[in-house]
């Protein structure tokens, strides 16, 4: 069945002719998932919290655009991969910033610190990590983007991902097929050394 | 890749073969390694996806009032068309303020200058009615702008 015959699909239909209620059945049905996605990739409840709100804004403005060709989820997914991206090109420009005000001798300081031998890894390089898997991920379209982490992050089964698109199984596995490839692919050109020590 | 491998791919990277399949897996890649190759790839990459996970126990709601927030925010960046600026109240105040404005400096101005330049006027036409005229043309001036003028050429031309 075609995302436009959909249930949900009447409720998009509804938001985009200016029903509020509709909206909120959106926004109350894909909370949770746009939420946990964002954790998953910020690490900060508040960032989270705040990139999510902004995201389902972003749905409310360009919810007219929305053109049933793709499932809304996947359109949802799409729009908060991308919020996620720009949250890490801030942080990303935010450690440069901070990290050029110091001199040498606070970075050896700072590296010596027992913040820097507790067991996770600091926040930097959490960050780096994020920021090279977005761009692995950057290499495969939207909608595979959206099948590869409903499937790794999620767990979600191959039945699962059918129910929840609309494509039959084989298309499904086909299209992981091909995304895994190409991350695959992304990576040996980004350099096999940064997979592994990612 | 064969299509058996592509088949059971998802299946093996989430641990979810069967013992039986497992097996036929294994011995098959034994058998090609380059495809065992591609597929230890796959786990490399599907194991960096899964850092995304959060973990095990970690609440995935986001605060109460999640949507009121949301609204909130849409109303903050709702876009305002140029023309509504002048229905707002604030416009119509400040307008009303601006206009206040120009007329109290107008006034002050009026009362500052208006006075003097409205003396200095009158005090130049009583001089022009009164006085003598220059002492070139013997003239007197008077209300008679036409008798004025006559005398004034003959006064030029008795002078020639």
């Amino acid at each position: 069945m075609a995302f436009r015959d959909t249930p949900e699909a009447e409720i998009v239909r509804r938001t985009q002719a200016g029903d509020e209620a509709a909206f909120r059945q959106i926004v109350e049905r894909h909370r949770s998932k746009v939420f946990s996605i964002i954790y998953g990739i910020v690490r900060n409840r508040n960032d989270a919290e705040d990139i999510a709100q902004q995201v389902f804004a972003k749905i409310y403005f360009s919810i007219k655009g929305f053109d049933f060709r793709s499932s809304l989820i996947t359109w949802i997914y799409k729009i908060a991969v991308n919020e996620c991206y720009d949250y890490l090109r801030k942080q990303k420009v935010r450690k440069l910033v901070y990290e050029s005000d110091l001199g040498e001798d606070d970075t050896r300081t700072m590296e010596n610190s027992e913040l820097a031998v507790e067991k996770s890894p600091p926040i930097s390089v959490q960050v780096e990590r994020r920021d090279y898997l977005m761009r692995l991920l950057s290499k495969v379209s939207e909608e595979e983007r959206m099948l590869l982490i409903q499937k790794e992050v999620h767990g979600l089964t191959v039945q699962e991902l059918a129910g929840m698109t609309g494509l039959n199984e084989n298309t499904i596995k086909v299209k992981l097929f091909r995304a895994r490839q190409k991350l695959v692919k992304a990576a040996s050109k980004m350099g096999r050394k940064a997979v592994a020590t990612a | 890749m064969r299509n058996f491998v592509k088949d059971q791919l998802e299946d093996y990277l989430s641990g979810a073969l069967h013992s039986r399949e497992q097996a036929e897996l294994e011995s098959y890649l034994k058998e090609n390694p380059a495809e065992a190759e591609e597929l230890a790839l796959f786990e490399e990459s599907a194991e960096l996806l899964k850092d995304l996970r959060l973990p095990e126990g970690e609440v995935l709601e986001p605060e109460p009032a999640f949507y009121a927030r949301v609204m909130q925010r849409v109303e903050n960046e709702r876009e305002i068309p140029f023309w509504e600026v002048f229905l707002q109240p604030a416009f119509g105040r400040r307008l009303a303020f601006g206009s206040l404005m120009w007329l109290a400096l107008l006034g002050g101005y009026v009362l500052t200058y208006g006075g003097p330049a409205a003396d200095a006027t009158q005090h130049i036409a009583e001089k022009l009615f009164t006085e003598s005229p220059s002492e070139d043309y013997g003239l007197r001036l008077s209300a008679d702008l036409e008798r004025n003028r006559n005398d004034m050429l003959i006064g030029m031309l008795s002078k020639k």
